[in-house]
């Protein structure tokens, strides 16, 4: 699992109180890109459709302007006109008719003036038009003014100057000119609307892709903050169910984030329980070792017991055949004697009984004293390979050279009536009972005495060495090593088990000193081996646990385990009212 | 009889008591002659591969051999396997004649081959009884000599 250093922001998310960037947070940034850019767009046609409206507006606007200018010249005309007619019947009609014609022209003008306020160089020509059309009514009111005071003569020559043609002309002109500037606006007006319709077409299609444009990157985006997350934690949980290792959890502060860190927990919970189920396995697995082990060991010992019965029979059936064959053989000497002494003790007789109670009883009576000191010979060796099992025994550091030197010392004569060399080298001490360890070196040293080869000067050296041995980790190992008779293969196997003998005639003995040896050596966890050429010598080597802990024989704790089967659902002790 | 046809007893027995008592019941059932004694498996097989060449017994002689199982350094097994497994001895009769009557012992020495296995019985008149039976078969005992003659 990842450790929190490498991703610091999920671990410490709780602590840190920080904006959270939730899944909705996300989709409505995802779906705010293109509703933003939508209200822009909207906004653009709105505007737009306003621009058009305005357009429309100045259309119409100047429509009316140049209807209101046609009409004040309409106007004007009809003024001149009546004045005209004025002028020539005199009649009174007319001159309401211009009175009405005169306000309706003020009218005009004013309506045009307010139409057109906001163009500057319209109203500077709008006032020259005024100007003119006060110029106009003026001359009009003159010379009705002329004819009223019936000086129709001076009003016809007024006329004639022609001075209401010229200020009509001029009228004609400046309305012209007016209305001429208002058709060039108008068309300046539209031409901005045709470009306008040009523009909002591109605007259309250009907005079009760009919503297209934006859709796909909020698909995108969805995609990359919300989908391929969703996949990695998918993936994720798989790794989870095939027991993969996580990659590290996914970033952001979303609730994928929160999911994933939640499987990356759970995995960790997986994981913690596969490696408990691992040692548990382990543990069942050495249990089941050991347990093959200590069933090895107990089908060997029970060979061995069942070798040990067979031995201990044959040797105690042995001597008891001596004993009832030579107690027979007694008895029918007896008879022979009792028959020797019922006749006539010739001197034939004399020296038949004589040989008789000379060689047969003699004879017997020596073999039976033979078995019987050997039958009790089995059963005190017996009884010291019994007492050798069950002995408490004291284990202390024990010295061994002090060890050697009095076994040496008990020796002294047997050493010097075979002429022995012994060398002792630097002993280690060793943590065992005393006695036993006294008992192991006086055997192993005793038969080196014993089998040594008369043939040669007997050479036997004490020390240690740096073997490896099965089963002891780096055990104090130490060696007797003789050059005597040897031991031939055949019968290295046979070497520690009880009453073998393999130098029968050699020593006195009931071939139990090395089984002793074995017993002891075992039960202090150790191991006792031979190796021996015939004829050359052989090496006894003994090997002890290197320190107290190892050795059976210290009251050592007993082992911890290195699981705790702790239970999960502890009930509480109950509590006393 | 028994004089005409001499059949030497080799006796490998290491307890003294055994061999003598097994030496005088064999004289008392009537074999007086070729009686030898050796005390283990090692001296028995030196015994037989210096025969050849040593006239302390005859080429000629009928060898019977009586084997004790329990013996020092070779055992009695051990001389059988050795005694059956060479050209120049297996053709010799082995009884096996020991304390142990462990069935499995019994087999294991008739698969190596020996002839006959009796048990040393602590019963003394059995054991005299079986020792005079072996007498007695050993006395009608000939061994096929070479060339039929």
């Amino acid at each position: 699992m990842p450790p929190a250093n490498e991703l610091p922001a999920p671990a410490l998310n709780q602590a840190r109180p920080k904006r959270r960037i939730t899944i909705l947070r996300k989709g409505l940034m995802v779906l705010a890109l293109p509703l933003l850019y939508q209200a822009v767009f909207i906004g653009l046609l709105l505007k737009r459709q306003h621009d058009l409206n305005d357009a429309q507006f100045w259309t119409l606007h100047t429509k009316t302007v140049m209807e209101t200018s046609d009409h004040l010249f309409l106007l004007l005309v009809t003024q001149h006109s009546n004045l005209r007619a004025y002028i020539l019947t005199g009649n009174p009609v007319f001159e309401d008719e211009m009175n009405n014609t005169q306000k309706n022209l003020r009218a005009a003008l004013l309506r045009l003036k307010a139409l057109i306020q906001d163009n500057r160089s319209q109203e500077d020509r709008l006032n020259h038009i005024a100007k003119l059309a006060q110029s106009q009514l003026e001359f009009q009111d003159q010379v009705i003014a002329e004819v009223r005071t019936s000086e129709r003569n001076k009003a016809v020559s007024e006329i004639k100057t022609l001075k209401g043609k010229e200020l009509m002309d001029d009228l004609q002109n400046a309305i012209d000119s007016f209305r001429a500037q208002e058709e060039k606006l108008d068309t300046e007006r539209l031409e901005t609307l045709r470009r306008s319709d040009v523009e909002q077409m591109w605007l259309l299609v250009g907005g079009m892709a760009v919503n297209l444009f934006v859709g796909a990157l909020a698909a995108g985006m969805f995609s990359r903050e919300i989908g391929s997350r969703i996949l990695a934690v998918a993936e994720n949980t798989r790794r989870i169910a095939c027991g993969e290792k996580l990659p590290p959890i996914l970033g952001g502060t979303d609730e994928i984030h929160d999911l994933d860190a939640q499987f990356h927990s759970m995995s960790d919970a997986l994981d913690g329980a596969r490696f408990k189920e691992r040692v548990y396995q382990q543990t069942l697995e050495r249990r089941a070792s050991e347990l093959t082990r200590a069933n090895r060991d107990l089908s060997h010992k029970t060979q061995e017991i069942e070798m040990f019965v067979y031995s201990v029979s044959h040797d105690l059936r042995s001597p008891l055949v001596n004993l009832q064959g030579f107690s027979k053989e007694l008895g029918t000497a007896r008879l022979a004697l009792q028959n020797i002494l019922a006749g006539d003790l010739s001197d034939e007789a004399r020296d038949s009984a004589k040989a008789l109670i000379e060689r047969d009883v003699t004879e017997s009576i020596h073999y039976i004293q033979t078995a019987v000191t050997r039958l009790s010979g089995i059963i005190d060796a017996l009884l010291r390979l019994s007492r050798a099992g069950r002995v408490e025994y004291r284990p202390a550091q024990v010295a061994l050279p002090l060890v050697i030197s009095r076994i040496l010392e008990a020796m002294r004569g047997t050493i010097a009536q075979r002429n022995v060399e012994i060398t002792v080298l630097d002993l280690a001490p060793v943590w065992a009972d005393p006695t036993a360890v006294e008992q192991i070196f006086a055997n192993l040293i005793g038969n080196a005495v014993n089998y040594l080869d008369p043939n040669r000067p007997g050479k036997i050296e004490i020390g240690m060495t740096e073997r490896q041995v099965d089963d002891l980790e780096h055990p104090l190992t130490y060696y007797v090593k003789d050059n005597g008779l040897g031991i031939a293969d055949a019968y290295l196997p046979k070497v520690f088990a009880v009453f073998q003998r393999l130098h029968g005639s050699v020593a006195p003995g009931e071939g139990v000193g090395l089984a002793l040896v074995r017993r002891m050596v075992e039960r202090h966890g150790g191991k006792v081996w031979v190796e021996s050429i015939e004829g050359v010598g052989s090496t006894f080597l003994v090997a002890f646990p290197a320190k107290a802990e190892f050795s059976p024989l210290s009251a050592v704790a007993p082992r911890k385990e290195s699981v705790n089967f702790r239970s999960r659902h502890l009930q509480c002790p109950p509590t006393t009212p | 009889m028994s004089t005409n046809h001499p059949v030497t007893i080799l006796l490998a027995e290491d307890d003294d008591g055994h061999a003598n008592l097994v030496q005088r019941n064999l004289e008392r059932a009537g074999l007086v002659n070729g009686f030898l004694r050796v005390r283990d498996g090692q001296e028995l097989l030196d015994c037989l591969s210096s025969r050849g060449a040593s006239h302390s017994m005859e080429l000629d002689e009928a060898i019977v051999i009586l084997l004790d199982i329990n013996m020092p350094r070779i055992d009695g097994i051990e001389a059988l396997k050795q005694i059956k497994a060479n050209p120049a001895t297996f053709r010799i009769p082995v009884i096996m004649l020991t304390t142990t009557d462990d069935p499995r012992e019994i087999d294991r020495c008739y698969e190596l081959g020996c002839n006959v296995y009796i048990t040393k019985p602590v019963e003394y008149d059995v054991f005299i009884d079986a020792i005079r039976r072996l007498g007695l078969f050993l006395q009608i005992v000939r061994r096929p000599r070479n060339g039929g003659k």
